[in-house]
């Protein structure tokens, strides 16, 4: 914008709105053109995404709520794009004035000076965003602001004036997006200070008597395992926040395979051609599912999608190591390298008692095991359990139940229907199993050259 | 071994020879977790034995 005092914007017709104006505005276009609204977020087309848009047009403060590793942080860093890429301020402001009506003591002054001579300055959309990670650290001055005795002294002024004031965070955000992560690790009572922002639309700085409008969009993200291990939202700013939206896992492997690969660092100059098929991809996403599904896994901490990726880069690693080791030029993956995707489970995933009880990395391979079940299921024939034969033989001859059946009052139940085959499984299982009894074993390594491997 | 490699691409219809020997892995796996066959970890290898002799000697050890 080639626009560089107040008259020239006037000139060129320039409407200022609010920010929520802006961004539903932006907002009702972007969908209308088919536009994507939050670019490489995956599986929350028809959940999150809707109730965002929602919560956008009608104007609402947000706080997404959701466990660890559920894009909530990259979905607030996303607003910025339902903002103008560019907007005017007055030049030097702290608060970023709008040059039609200026709000702190300075820009009204230099509004009165200057007239339609008022320099502005132009102010891009992430220079409109402002995050603060919930410390315990944090104070309301961070936050709102506070008197700087600095500042009185060097220009004279008393404690009176409004230019005494060092503006927080908030202020300094004003006419954007202000997000606060991790809410519930704010003290409860600096989480007060909010209240008035979030309601009145203005904040007070040390009882002043000086109450500045602030045009401000607060989002919010919270991890619901917090409210009772680390904090709490007070009640009054959970009510004063209009639209809570909860964010969820994957529910495809499809699709968390397809965060994983935009999220993964997999795209490497390796000088070897790395062979990773779609279901060894799916097998890495299924121990996340299987963790998710877990008894010995605590549900309510959540298991990351961070695991997933860490455990891809860590997979890639292993068969660029082993192709340094053996010098081989294709690299195809193998069981054993799943042993080395440990380092990316057993520090994301939080155990129940039990769990605890078996340690981490019992409980890791446990998962990698299920996961592997979960794959050979898809192509291989069952196996048959050892002892379900056994089992199926004692059951048919056990003629107890013909004896006595009254015993506990229960009637003798039909045979079954089911049609009974001979053996489960494929013919050949038998005879590799022959060659085990025979005495034979098989030690497979990740560092295996690869003919090594195959004889 | 008998049968392995024959018994992995009756099943999956392999590309290469990378891609056979990983779902021969896969059968052993399978017989494994049927708790048809021992499996033994060490450091980052696998070792399947045959599961009686295998346990059996373990409980001596």
């Amino acid at each position: 914008m080639n626009l560089h005092t107040l008259g020239e914007l006037r000139a060129a017709g320039y409407q200022i709105r609010s920010v929520k104006d802006e961004m539903r505005a932006n907002l009702l276009r972007k969908i209308a053109s088919g536009e994507t609204t939050f670019p490489g977020i995956h599986g929350y087309e028809r959940t999150v995404v809707p109730a965002i848009h929602n919560a956008v047009l009608s104007k609402h403060d947000i706080i997404l709520l959701g466990l660890r590793g559920q894009a909530k942080t990259r979905i607030l860093r996303s607003l910025t794009l339902l903002l103008d890429e560019r907007i005017p301020v007055i030049e030097g402001c702290e608060i970023n004035d709008s040059p039609f009506a200026p709000i702190c003591k300075r820009c009204r002054r230099l509004a009165a000076e200057r007239g339609e001579e008022l320099p502005i300055a132009w102010m891009s959309r992430d220079e409109r965003y402002r995050e603060k990670l919930a410390t315990p650290d944090v104070t309301v001055a961070d936050l709102i602001g506070d008197i700087d005795p600095i500042k009185a002294a060097n220009q004279r002024l008393t404690y009176a004036d409004e230019e005494v004031i060092h503006y927080g965070i908030v202020p300094r955000t004003n006419r954007g997006i202000f997000a606060i992560n991790e809410l519930p690790d704010l003290a409860p009572r600096i989480q007060v200070a909010l209240l008035n922002i979030l309601e009145e639309r203005d904040l007070q700085i040390r009882g002043f008597p000086v109450r500045i409008p602030l045009d401000v969009v607060l989002v919010f993200s919270a991890n619901p395992e917090d409210y009772t291990s680390r904090g709490n939202i007070i009640t009054p700013l959970k009510d004063r926040i209009d639209s809570q939206i909860l964010t969820h896992y994957p529910q495809s492997v499809a699709t968390a395979r397809r965060i994983t690969e935009q999220e993964a660092w997999l795209d490497r100059d390796e000088k070897v051609a790395i062979e990773m098929p779609v279901y060894v991809r799916d097998l890495v996403e299924n121990i996340a599912f299987v963790a998710r599904g877990s008894e010995l896994v605590d549900q309510s901490s959540g298991v990351s999608a961070r695991l997933t990726i860490a455990a891809m880069e860590l997979l890639q690693s292993n068969l660029e190591r082993r192709a340094a080791i053996t010098g081989d030029k294709v690299i195809f993956p193998r069981l054993s390298d799943l042993a080395m995707l440990l380092p990316a489970i057993t520090g994301k995933v939080e155990m129940v008692y039990e769990g605890e009880q078996q340690g981490a990395e019992v409980v890791a391979r446990k998962l990698i095991g299920e996961a592997v079940a979960k794959l050979y299921a898809t192509k291989l024939p069952p196996v048959e359990r050892a002892g379900q034969q056994t089992r199926r033989t004692y059951e048919e001859n056990d003629d107890l139940d013909e004896m006595f059946s009254n015993r506990r009052g229960k009637k003798k139940e039909p045979p079954r229907e089911e049609p009974r085959t001979e053996s489960k499984g494929d013919p050949n299982y038998e005879l590799i199993l022959a060659w085990f009894a025979d005495g034979n074993k098989i030690t497979l390594s990740d560092e295996q050259p690869f003919d090594d491997s195959a004889n | 071994m008998p049968k392995l490699a024959d018994t992995a691409s009756k099943y999956i219809q392999a590309e290469s020879d990378r891609e056979l020997a990983f779902w021969m892995e896969m059968v052993l796996e399978a017989l494994h977790q049927s708790l048809r066959l021992a499996r033994e970890d060490l450091d980052s290898t696998i070792t399947f034995h045959e599961l009686m002799k295998f346990n059996v000697l373990r409980t001596v050890k």
